[in-house]
């Protein structure tokens, strides 16, 4: 399952530098300054063609936050984040067509981000049209699904007709239909059953292997980023606890938390 | 089948959509009736025919004056169906736009909508429709600009409780992700997500309104050159204890209207929802052996995947 | 003679069999854990142990505890059962604790209602809980409201009000699945304590996850559901190293797959 014959090595396509977030916190009196939460406290991330990185972090690390800024969703308070040297400002979804059509997302839970009104076809149809594709969108809409393994003589069906498992399969269609170089994955096998988990992230390396994509992947499952990322990041309260290839620092940790991390995980 | 066609088809597969649009059918059949054929004029007394029983020539008898009833009621219905369409539509239009608005915009702005809003839905709607009617007289279109603006400021609240739910939800972020505008989100994702609640809301707005159309004319505010079934409450009102019996007419028309959008509403939202539908395009009602737990189910724990 | 002896339990919605024909008995001091999926029937075994089936669920079969039937019982004979004599903790810390009550206040209430404490002593007893689930400064922690207690907090206050009246049995359905891994080990860690320690004869404990991985720490026994049925059960040893039926082949294959060695 691990794609560790790829050492990514390729060309660098998403680049953050020095991020920095923070939330100023809503009012809880009149006087004194807001209080502010730091999301994020100086990150650096380099993901290359080829990559496969692992995101690592408890509630309150800043993986999340992460995540969004990394697709533009989100504004950093300082640092920047480039794709292929250009560089990504937050603004209108727009403005931001180059940006999506080679950097895709797939969510944590497919009951949330797959709109219950939808069809499997038009869900899939969306960032083709939004994202001004080229081609044949109806073919395309077919060919992901069969990817995917989901029947495309199923795609009128709404997301509630599809088992947990099939729905993210669908999410992950969504996002491989504009044909992107790199997918970030917001823990996308934490709501699925045991069983069905090993099934999606198969899908998902045999899909990185066969569309050359890089992914990056935020989790808080150690044993998921094992199996399925080459480097991995350790965040910490917003900050880089350690960094490097994952079976090295999974085996010697030299940072105190990753340590902790580590020894706290169940193993059967 | 056109997407028209279907609902309509859908609607009258839930007990509650078919049970509406039967009592609309009745309200709207008097209207039609009324443009083509009203055996009396309801409004001139004829003197020396009052209280007049059930017959050929007074389906519904007469009251004091010797106005024909039944020509009132289908007569009133025009008034009734008008106000209530109207308002409805007034109302979801405000209600739309500043919910929608007041939950999409960055926080400064959409707070101060939602405050407005507040302000707005504190002042009484009656007072509104007398303020109006005082000023501009008593014409329908006052009378359901003036009751949709009213209703109009709560569906927006609620709209705006609604629209901040959908916009929590994943697939809003993943239509941004696929390039989708702001606005185009709003259509294809936030309205039909919001539908729902929307149209049960306007359902029961249009009912409220024919009952404050109605309660306007019994308090004797509106035209009295109009024919409407409050201003038939209001003449058999000071009867009522010698003859009890004619109230009935406009009485009963009103449920019948009222319950009719309520019900309407009901089934229409049910026809809308793609969670109650088969993909062989059945209502869940026709399938019992399919069981859809709803998502705030307690047992949904043992259904839906342990995060 | 087993402290409770569930035999033939069923559940079901109408036509649809949720839960079938379970049956299983745990000794006072034991641990057992039930395993399952989505759908397995698992959560709403361990709810209609102690009566809190859903209004629309048809319940049969026999529920034995401490030599008397539960199913059927009247609910208010069930409350007084349930906080005394068999205490259960949840899920989800935000939603099972009382946003507007403080968390003192909530883990003092059973030792009010079933041992009829006066308030001071219930409140002092409540601070002694506090410090044994591990929670720093106990006599200031109490007056905190949930919304002030970090997750893993606020379930170690969840434990210590299932705890507070000294319960022959303990029911946890999934309580870490919600919280972060160094926490989970934590807050396993104060169950597992906890359960063995209790005064005078220790806690049995009913354990409800879908993480197998989880088990070994807590449980000395196994059962696997799916689907609504028992497909295995056996000690946890045992059924880990060598699984009989081929659904928990499956099931433990796919955890290994995704867990660390």
């Amino acid at each position: 399952m691990n794609a560790s014959n790829r050492d990514g090595a390729g060309d660098l396509l998403l680049a953050a530098t020095a991020l920095r977030r923070v939330f100023r916190l809503p009012r809880t009196s009149v006087f004194g300054s807001r209080a502010e939460r730091h999301a994020l406290a100086g990150v650096d991330l380099d993901v290359h063609e080829g990559a496969s990185i692992g995101i690592v972090g408890e509630s309150g690390s800043g993986k999340t936050t992460l995540a969004r800024i990394l697709l533009g969703l989100d504004k950093p308070t300082a640092g920047t984040v480039t794709y292929r040297g250009r560089t990504v400002t937050p603004g209108p979804p727009a403005s931001l067509r180059w940006l999506r059509t080679d950097v895709q997302v797939v969510f944590q839970d497919p009951a949330s981000s797959l709109d219950p009104r939808m069809s499997a076809e038009a869900i899939i149809r969306e960032p083709l049209v939004g994202l001004r594709v080229p081609g044949d969108h109806s073919d395309r809409v077919v060919e992901v699904l069969e990817a995917v393994g989901i029947d495309p003589g199923t795609r009128h069906r709404y997301p509630h007709e599809f088992s947990g498992g099939q729905q993210q399969r669908l999410a992950i269609a969504r996002a491989l239909a504009p044909n992107p170089k790199v997918l970030i994955a917001d823990e996308p096998v934490s709501a699925l059953d045991v069983s069905v988990r090993a099934q999606i992230l198969d899908l998902l390396a045999g899909l990185m292997g066969d569309y050359e994509l890089s992914l990056v992947m935020v989790s808080h499952d150690l044993g998921v980023v094992n199996t399925m990322c080459d480097e991995v990041v350790v965040l910490h309260h917003g900050a880089v606890a350690e960094r490097g290839r994952t079976a090295e620092v999974f085996a010697a940790p030299s940072d105190p938390y990753t340590q902790r991390l580590l020894a706290a995980v169940p193993r059967l | 089948m056109s997407p028209v066609l279907r609902i309509l088809r859908d609607i009258l597969r839930s007990p509650s959509g078919r049970a509406g649009v039967a009592l609309l059918a009745i309200v709207v059949v008097a209207v039609v009736v009324s443009y083509l054929w009203i055996p009396y004029d309801p409004l001139r007394p004829v003197p020396g025919d009052d209280f007049l029983g059930i017959s050929r020539d007074h389906l519904f008898g007469t009251d004091a004056s010797g106005r024909d009833l039944f020509s009132g009621v289908i007569a009133g219905a025009r008034v009734s169906l008008l106000v209530g369409v109207t308002s409805a539509l007034v109302a979801g239009a405000i209600g739309t736009l500043l919910g929608v608005l007041s939950a999409i915009t960055p926080r400064a702005v959409g707070e101060s909508v939602a405050y407005v809003i507040d302000v707005l839905i504190a002042l009484p709607t009656i007072v509104l429709a007398l303020v109006l009617l005082g000023l501009f007289g008593g014409s329908l279109f006052t009378v359901s600009l003036a009751i949709g603006f009213g209703s109009g400021t709560l569906l927006a609240r609620v709209l705006r409780a609604e629209t901040k739910r959908v916009l929590s939800h994943d697939y809003i972020t993943a239509a941004a992700a696929s390039g989708t505008s702001t606005l185009r989100t709003v259509f294809r994702h936030i309205l039909p997500n919001i539908a729902p609640i929307a149209i049960v809301q306007l359902s029961l707005i249009a009912g409220l309104a024919i009952i404050a159309e109605a309660s306007l004319s019994l308090l004797g505010l509106t035209s009295l050159s109009r024919p409407s079934w409050g201003r038939m409450l209001r003449e058999l009102q000071a009867t009522l204890s010698a003859n009890p019996g004619p109230i009935a007419y406009p009485g009963g028309a009103l449920v019948i209207a009222v319950l009719g959008f309520n019900l309407l509403g009901d089934g229409l939202r049910d026809a809308l929802d793609p969670r109650l539908r088969t993909n062989r395009g059945a209502l869940l009602s026709e399938r019992p052996d399919l069981v859809v737990v709803p998502a705030d189910d307690p047992i949904a724990a043992d259904r839906e995947a342990p995060r | 003679m087993s402290l409770l002896e569930v035999r033939g339990l069923t559940v079901a919605f109408g036509d649809q069999v949720v839960v079938d024909n379970v049956s299983f008995s745990l000794d006072g001091g034991g641990r057992m854990a039930i395993i399952g999926e989505s759908g397995s029937g698992k959560t709403l075994t361990a709810l209609s142990v102690i009566g809190l089936a859903p209004e629309t669920a048809t319940v049969t079969g026999s529920v034995v505890f401490g030599g008397e039937e539960l199913l059927g019982r009247a609910d208010r004979a069930l409350s007084k059962v349930r906080g005394e004599d068999i205490a259960m903790v949840f899920q989800n810390p935000q939603t099972s604790l009382n946003p507007l009550m403080r968390v003192g206040k909530q883990v003092a209430e059973p030792l009010r209602r079933h041992h009829g404490m006066d308030r001071r002593a219930a409140l002092a007893a409540a601070v002694e809980l506090c410090g044994r689930v591990g929670l720093p400064d106990p006599a200031r922690t109490v007056r905190a409201f949930p919304h002030q207690l970090s997750g893993g907090q606020r379930q170690r206050i969840g434990i210590a009000i299932a705890l507070a009246c000294q319960p022959a049995m303990l029911i946890a359905d999934e309580p870490t699945t919600a919280l972060d891994v160094t926490v989970q080990a934590e807050v396993l860690a104060v169950l597992a304590e906890l359960v063995a320690a209790g005064d005078g004869a220790s806690t049995a404990l009913l354990f409800i996850t879908h993480d197998v991985a989880l088990v070994p720490a807590v449980a000395d026994h196994l059962l696997v559901m799916r689907s609504g049925a028992i497909v295995e059960s056996g000690p946890v040893a045992a059924l880990v190293d060598d699984p009989q039926h081929d659904y928990t082949k499956q099931l433990l294959a796919a955890a290994r797959k995704t867990a660390l060695r």
